[in-house]
């Protein structure tokens, strides 16, 4: 694990207090927003303004708990990542269903459902790695940076603004927007640190600047107290059996989602990033489950780990855990104080709008580049491919999917949802009947080099394996093959090729009739190298040593040896 | 297979290099190179832009070369644009410090 150079503050730093608190309201000021709308969306909900301030004083509890719990959970609970809790739409329509059923209560109730389905995700997806591949991981960031671009540029374009004419929405997002590059990319030092937060800043600013009145927004915000108890609505905890798939399927969602999230955050914290590391996974979507049944039975709103959360700290170059801390004690804090909920309230359409699209920039180009560093076949081509084309074009075919049966319709709940299952699906389904092992052939008074290097590169497509790791490993098998015949170490023509994939390596082992190849530790001297035409041998044997990750050379049996060469992936 | 072809740049031979220097293609470059020297070309540059391999064997002959060369009083031997699983040959052999190797063939256009 490597340190990015655009990271300032990387996971273990402790940056000053002074600027800690800063970046924590920045967090606070993007995953706000997300906490404030997102009840108001669930119109079916029907809330009174009581009910609204204790459904957000819970949230924002249990919130603030999850960050903590993310960040400094321990090894079976935890990613140990800095990876912020967000409110999601994906749980929308399996709460107005509950809700339509049986009221809050039952909504609470089943959403112990979603948490405890994520805590069974979190088990299961340590055992389908292969299914949860680099390419699936990148699929899912990447729908997520294009939803979140294009609902930032639904905001911007649709806004009906009640500050400001229409007119302004552009001008408030292009302010927004225009600010955040600037203090991204032209401005070098502490400022870059709060790019998001100084283009939120400004167009607020610019919004009140034109509107000039301020009079209804303070009523609003001086009919809230300021101060009031979290009060849990002591709904009593129903259930449903008819419900549990619904609610099943949302945690499978939001354990999707955070799959997604917790990938991202490895890999910008990682300049050496390579694949999922699925354990820390593993316990951070635990994280969420655990804060997902505190939820429910808080009686607030489901949560997933933030992927705009996540790339706002790595755009910004912030990702140290401490503020985890400090974002955790804010969201505590502010559950106690309902003005600030309608602070939020506050912030433009166009301004949330422009801030989601410059993070969508992020997040939608890491997924692009995790999905682009694998050697794809065409198996892994076609899931990817239909994955990401049923994700794009959820948005265009909203009428589709509402005609699916029920069944399907629980699969299809968003764009992220419905692109990463057939993703899934589809890589399962092509899963029945690949190997990880393989074996071939070859006669060398037949075989061109071309035909042994396009085996070796349809097995590391196949596996999906980085392509700078497949031309290692045909430079040094075609190295070895060279020496085997042209020292006639090979007593025949006959060399098969075995070829191993896993995780994190790609192997090849070459059975031929022969005695074993010697691997010396040092190259011969360079005069031996010149004098002695047995010294090729000497430097063959020790540039297989040092081209491979490890290798092995061994007589099977009396005229059977085999040359093992590993290459770590 | 390798296949070489040549020209002169600033008062040198340029031997640009196309394709795989092993056994076979050793042989090939060895005697290209010993037929330049024959003719009297003292100052060579080897760009190798499209060689896309090398072995022990292909080692062999640049060393053979670079010997032969630096016997010529005056002689030079330049490398251009390794790829980066050559220059990995070349590093792991130890061979980097023995030729001068550059990024490119900027330097002598």
């Amino acid at each position: 694990m490597r340190k990015p150079e655009s990271i300032t503050y990387w996971l273990e730093a402790r940056p000053p207090w002074t600027l800690a608190w800063m970046v924590a309201v920045q967090q606070l000021s993007f995953l706000g927003v997300y906490l404030v709308l997102s009840p108001l969306l669930i119109s079916s909900l029907n809330l009174g303004p009581d009910h609204f301030q204790s459904l957000m004083s819970s949230t924002l509890m249990t919130a603030g708990l999850g960050v903590i719990l993310q960040a400094y959970g321990g090894r079976w609970t935890g990613s140990g990542y800095f990876c912020p809790l967000q409110v999601t739409s994906a749980s929308f329509a399996a709460m107005s269903l509950a809700a339509s059923y049986g009221g809050m209560g039952l909504v609470f109730g089943m959403m112990s459902v979603v948490g405890l389905t994520q805590l069974a995700c979190s088990f299961l997806f340590r055992h389908f790695r292969g299914i949860f591949s680099v390419e699936v991981a990148g699929l899912s960031i990447l729908l997520m940076g294009l939803g979140m671009g294009g609902n930032g540029l639904r905001m911007i374009t649709n806004a009906h603004n009640a500050m400001v004419d229409d007119n302004y929405d552009m001008l408030l997002a292009a302010t927004t927007l225009t600010l955040m590059i600037a203090c991204n990319v032209w401005i070098k030092g502490r400022l870059r640190l709060f790019s998001a937060f100084a283009g939120m800043l400004g167009g607020t600013v610019c919004s009140y600047a034109i509107k000039g009145d301020w009079s209804v927004d303070m009523a609003s915000l001086t009919a809230v107290p300021s101060f009031r108890m979290p009060v849990v609505w002591n709904h009593t905890f129903v259930f449903n059996p008819e419900l549990i798939p619904s609610f099943v399927i949302t945690g499978l969602v939001l354990a999707l989602h955070g799959f997604g999230a917790l990938v991202l955050a490895q890999r910008f914290n990682d300049a050496d990033w390579k694949r999922p590391d699925m354990h820390p996974i593993s316990s951070g979507i635990r994280a969420e489950a655990i804060t997902n049944l505190l939820c429910s039975l808080s009686q607030g709103l489901p949560l997933t780990s933030s992927g705009g959360a996540v790339t706002l700290g790595a755009a910004t170059g912030c990702t140290s855990r401490i503020i985890a801390l400090w974002l955790g004690g804010m969201f505590i804090l502010m559950s106690f104080i309902p003005r600030v909920f309608v602070l939020w309230r506050l912030v433009p359409e166009p301004v949330i709008g422009a801030s989601m699209l410059f993070l969508a920039l992020f997040t939608s180009l890491a997924g692009l580049q995790m999905i682009a560093s694998r050697l794809l076949d065409n198996r892994k081509i076609i899931a990817v491919g239909i994955g990401l084309i049923t994700g794009i074009s959820y948005e265009t075919m909203t009428e589709f999917y509402r005609l699916l049966p029920p069944v399907l319709q629980l699969f299809t709940l968003s764009g992220v949802a419905t692109g990463v299952t057939t993703a899934i699906l589809l890589s399962a389904l092509f899963r029945i009947g690949s190997q990880t092992r393989k074996h071939h052939e070859f006669d060398l008074k037949f075989s061109e080099r071309d035909e042994i290097l396009d085996y070796l590169e349809r097995q590391g497509s196949a596996w999906g394996a980085r392509p700078e790791v497949v031309t290692r490993a045909e430079n040094a098998t075609w190295q070895a093959i060279e020496i085997l015949i042209d020292h006639s170490l090979s007593k025949n023509d006959q060399i098969e090729i075995e070829t191993i994939y896993d995780e994190f390596s790609f192997s090849v082992i070459l059975h031929y009739a022969g005695g074993a190849l010697d691997l010396p530790t040092s190259p011969p001297s360079h005069e031996e190298f010149l004098n002695d035409e047995g010294a090729v041998l000497t430097m063959a044997g020790y540039l297989l040593r040092k081209l491979a990750d490890h290798v092995r050379s061994r007589e099977v049996s009396e005229d059977h040896a085999e040359l093992q060469l590993t290459f770590r992936d | 297979m390798l296949e070489i072809s040549s020209h002169s740049s600033d008062n040198r031979l340029v031997l640009a290099l196309k394709g795989r220097v092993d056994a076979s293609g050793s042989k090939t470059l060895e005697e290209s190179i010993l037929a330049h020297l024959e003719q009297g070309h003292t100052r060579l540059i080897l760009d190798c832009t499209e060689m896309n391999y090398i072995s022990s064997a292909g080692l062999r002959s640049f060393l053979m070369a670079a010997k032969k060369i630096r016997e010529i009083p005056g002689g030079t031997l330049d490398l251009c644009a390794l790829a980066p699983a050559v220059r990995e040959v070349f590093e792991i052999s130890g061979f980097s410090q023995i030729f001068s190797i550059h990024q490119d063939m900027s330097q002598f256009s």
